[in-house]
């Protein structure tokens, strides 16, 4: 969890960062663009013309409270003001998120409420009274079990839904997206991509298998490597295939769940030792 | 004194915990019925849907429907004077040249075509519900027909301006970007489809293009 929280902080810094530029068009009252916040921000009482032309302001403090977060400074405060802050700035304009930036969003709300203090901290967590830190286990557990939940509820909502859909029943679908001028890298300049049908039916079929499963295949302690390592295949594929970036990493991250910390620190261990042994010239 | 103490604690924990948990499946059970039955529950609690929305909303139905055609968004500038002398600029082609130029560290490039594609898509949405509804009214005509009323009544549509003065407005950033002179000049915005051929088709490649929104030539 804490690595998740580094993690997913770090996401946001560099997805910030390089969206600098495009910042003033997205945000600013004076953008050539007329984009109004969505109507669930009109709602609340925020002078919306006022955050628009200090919308600079937001973005700093979203700044501040994401090295905060990484820093572990703040804790859970620090994490939520951080969820409110993003939902703010995506709702201020939302008109250019893809599928992980909310669902980032929905992540920074779940950790919000977890214990994802007990490592990559600045200053050591002081132990709560037994009774507080007894609740405070509680929500932390129920946030981790959300954002399983979340994810596997994603997987299994996008397989019914392509199910349902006659270009994915009938196996032509990862054809379509192939040759989707927006995302596929094949099809640049207008080019006609064609691949062997045959691969292409075991892509449609098997991503629909696979994300119609995926709870079943990841809750089993037999078949979670396997599950976790075709959805990162499939992930490297939307990744390198479909220049869908931003997704792709914010879905991987959160497959760290379905590992205790116990295995999570051997395996960073055993890297170390690695590292250690490869580059041992290294050491004097 | 000692005893009852943890004793009241254990009460409160039991309670404080029971809630916890209640809310807990209280917010899965409101998540899926979100997902699958929408509009019901849009309908019996508005405040927490809305509430949903604002802060917690996903996209479930990831990659659900591809597109069988891909867009162009033709800009054309032409001197008044000598019509003859023209440029074409195809915001579409140029927003994605530009991501894939700068992919994966794409972000800016990435925002600025997904805000094209955005207002494209309502445009699109317009011009289809017009397009359908002239179909309706006047029955076998030639697509000729329906192109000309369909862009005429979407340029008149004061309602929903907004989609295309913002594509227009972006077509005016790209141009200033690359530095094109625009004095003494007009310009012409058309939306066209360019049909994928089917996966099993082996008829040799066509050039299937469809215009489904033309302006008229407007000055800048």
């Amino acid at each position: 969890m804490s690595f998740l929280r580094v993690a997913v902080s770090l996401w946001f810094l560099k997805e910030l960062l390089f969206r600098w530029p495009v910042l003033e068009i997205l945000y600013s009252s004076k953008s050539f663009l007329n984009i109004g916040p969505t109507p669930y921000l009109a709602s609340f009482p925020v002078n919306i013309e006022l955050l628009k032309e200090n919308y600079m302001l937001v973005v700093y403090a979203a700044l501040a409270l994401l090295l905060l977060n990484i820093l572990g400074i703040g804790r859970n405060i620090t994490s939520f003001l951080l969820f409110l802050i993003f939902a703010l700035l995506y709702n201020m304009n939302n008109r250019f998120t893809n599928a992980g930036d909310k669902m980032s969003v929905v992540l920074l709300f779940y950790l919000s409420f977890a214990n994802t203090f007990s490592h990559f901290t600045l200053f050591k967590r002081k132990p709560l009274s037994p009774a507080i830190e007894k609740l405070y286990n509680l929500v932390s557990n129920l946030a981790a079990y959300s954002i399983i939940i979340n994810l596997c509820l994603v997987y299994v909502v996008a397989g019914f839904a392509k199910l349902m859909n006659p270009m994915w029943q009938n196996g032509t679908a990862v054809y379509y997206f192939l040759n989707d001028e927006r995302f596929s890298i094949f099809a640049a300049g207008g080019k006609h991509v064609k691949f062997p049908a045959i691969i292409l039916y075991v892509i449609n079929y098997g991503t629909v298998l696979l994300e119609l499963t995926f709870p079943f295949l990841v809750l089993n302690k037999k078949s979670r490597n396997t599950a976790l390592l075709l959805c990162l295949l499939m992930h490297l594929g939307i990744y390198a295939f479909l220049m869908i970036y931003g997704m792709s990493v914010i879905f991987v991250l959160q497959y760290v769940m379905f590992y205790s910390s116990e295995e999570l620190i051997a395996w960073s261990k055993k890297i170390k030792a690695l590292f250690a042994k490869r580059f041992r010239f290294a050491k004097k | 004194m000692q005893t009852k103490e943890p004793t009241v604690y254990n009460i409160a924990y039991k309670w404080v915990s029971y809630c916890l948990v209640l809310a807990f499946i209280y917010y899965w059970f409101f998540t899926l019925a979100i997902i699958f039955f929408y509009r019901p529950v849009q309908v019996i609690t508005p405040r927490q849907t809305w509430l949903y929305a604002t802060f917690l909303r996903q996209e479930w139905r990831l990659f659900e429907i591809p597109r069988v055609n891909n867009r162009k968004m033709i800009f054309i500038i032409r001197d008044k004077r000598q019509p003859a002398q023209a440029d074409t600029i195809d915001l579409v082609q140029y927003s994605i040249a530009q991501k894939r130029k700068y992919a994966p560290f794409n972000n800016y490039e990435d925002a600025l075509e997904r805000l094209l594609s955005n207002v494209m898509n309502r445009l699109e949405v317009q011009v289809l519900e017009k397009k359908a509804n002239l179909q309706k009214k006047f029955p076998g005509e030639t697509q000729d027909f329906y192109l000309r009323q369909v862009s005429q009544l979407t340029e008149a549509d004061t309602a929903q301006e907004v989609n295309l003065q913002n594509i227009i407005a972006f077509g005016k950033h790209i141009l200033e970007k690359e530095k094109v002179n625009t004095t003494g000049k007009e310009y012409q915005l058309s939306l066209v489809y360019k049909i994928i051929p089917s996966q099993n088709s082996t008829a040799p490649l066509r050039n299937d293009e469809e215009i489904i929104f033309i302006t008229a030539y407007r000055n800048f």
